[in-house]
């Protein structure tokens, strides 16, 4: 009886569950390393083609969607296009201007980063979004805290865990993310949190600073390896935080999490 | 042997495209589960006692490329496989229809679970609602989890019809050596 017991389906369940169940508990995540980065290593090319593969995917599919709105889309772009030549023209002096405060105010230019490109190979698959694993690793000079930005300097996570030849990127939306950041405008500061995956608050700032919407979130360089000036997102609605004592504001990231395939990360 | 290296491969290129190829092309949707279409559809079709090695197989490397604790997707899809094993045999091969809507029971049952608990796998706050009105709630309102039902039935057809081919193929090709013998 208890012979039978012991084959059964069931019993081989209950004693599979329990021992996964055991090592749940004991949680040997440092002593698993080396194995994560073997499995990391054998499978990057291939994470690497499957992922390109679902861009491309991605890109047919978004096309066979828009072809309807071709046309409208092409009249509006003609009068965009319009509008653009003339802005244009204003920001070639706003340029300038530019280069001259980040002169003043110490702001690394966005050309003069030490910059290591890396390509997506994996991401969160849980739902929320909260990382992604990128090609480069301990053997790049990859090193954690690193920033993570897109071409343009805009911030999207930072490097969370290094393996030989692939690291693991906590993006800004990540719950656990918090960047101290200013105002560009106002000079305002707070600290930028991942809102679940879902977005992200720009909050702790003093009820004697300056917010609106629309105000331009970048980070404030204090603290870590981040540098001054990398852009966050636009301020979208300000609140009052719970305890009444500072303001708070959902911001809408520049980031387009969707897109990301290639980024680069902030050496030094 | 050749039953296995076809079993390996499936699981292997079943995680690989759950950790690549689904988050980005379904981004800013609910990601559909491939290995749990997987681990239900393959229950069904090849029974839990044949399939247990692989689904462990699978929900390690997962566990591994979520970069979380060793052994939760290990505990979940043996429990699922278990359960749909068990029903199955009872329930599904008797009555077409009602296999159908055990079957769609198991996958909305399933993602409900998996959706409430993926908070706490991955450690997780608890979501604060008054900081998220003005963001997009999609992902965790019942329309989301609704969606996700329906993403993870569509793959469960797809994964179920692919697996049904597959074996099919294997068993002819079985059937065929037997008679040259």
């Amino acid at each position: 009886m208890q012979s039978k017991f012991l084959s059964t389906k069931l019993f081989r369940a209950i004693v599979i569950i329990a021992a996964f169940g055991l090592l749940v508990f004991l949680n040997p995540y440092r002593i698993l390393n080396p194995v994560r980065s073997i499995i990391f290593n054998i499978t990057r090319p291939l994470l690497g083609s499957i992922r390109f593969m679902s861009f491309k995917l991605s890109e047919y599919r978004d096309f066979i969607i828009s072809i309807g709105e071709l046309k409208r889309d092409n009249e509006q772009l003609f009068k965009k296009n319009q509008e653009l030549l003339a802005e244009n023209a204003r920001l070639k002096d706003v340029k300038n201007e530019n280069n001259l405060l980040r002169e003043q105010l110490g702001i690394i230019p966005k050309n003069k980063y030490n910059l290591e490109s890396a390509i997506i190979i994996g991401q969160d698959f849980i739902g929320s979004e909260n990382w992604v694993m990128i090609d480069k690793g301990d053997k790049d000079s990859i090193k954690k805290d690193m920033p993570v930005i897109v071409s343009n300097g805009i911030l999207v996570g930072k490097i969370k865990e290094v393996f030989p030849r692939t690291s693991k990127v906590s993006l800004i939306t990540n719950p656990r993310s918090s960047i101290n950041a200013v105002v560009s405008e106002t000079d305002a500061q707070g600290i930028v949190k991942g809102v679940f995956g879902l977005g992200l608050m720009f909050d702790m700032v003093l009820q004697t600073d300056v917010i609106k919407a629309g105000d331009e979130v970048i980070t404030s360089g204090i603290g870590g390896n981040m540098p001054r000036g990398l852009l966050i997102g636009k301020i979208q609605n300000i609140q009052i935080s719970n305890d009444g004592l500072f303001q708070k504001a959902s911001v809408f990231p520049y980031a387009k999490f969707s897109k990301l395939r290639l980024v680069f990360v902030i050496k030094d | 042997m050749e039953k296995k290296a076809i079993s390996i491969t499936i699981a292997l290129f079943a995680v690989l495209f759950q950790v690549s190829f689904i988050p980005a092309f379904f981004f800013g949707i609910r990601t559909p589960g491939l290995i749990l279409a997987l681990a239900i559809s393959w229950t069904v079709i090849s029974g839990f006692s044949e399939i247990y090695i692989w689904l462990i197989f699978m929900a390690v490397l997962l566990d591994i490329f979520s970069f979380q604790r060793i052994g939760i997707n290990p505990i979940f899809f043996i429990a699922v496989s278990y359960s749909v094993g068990f029903f199955s045999r009872r329930f599904l091969l008797d009555h077409k229809i009602r296999g159908i809507l055990i079957l769609i029971i198991f996958i909305a049952a399933s993602t409900a679970i998996y959706y409430f608990s993926a908070p706490y796998f991955t450690n997780l706050e608890v979501i604060n609602f008054h900081d998220l009105k003005n963001l997009n709630l999609f992902y965790y309102s019942a329309g989301g989890l609704i969606f996700e039902i329906f993403l993870n039935s569509a793959f469960l057809v797809i994964v179920y019809f692919f697996l049904k081919k597959i074996e099919n193929l294997i068993f002819y090709d079985e059937k065929a050596k037997n008679r040259k013998k």
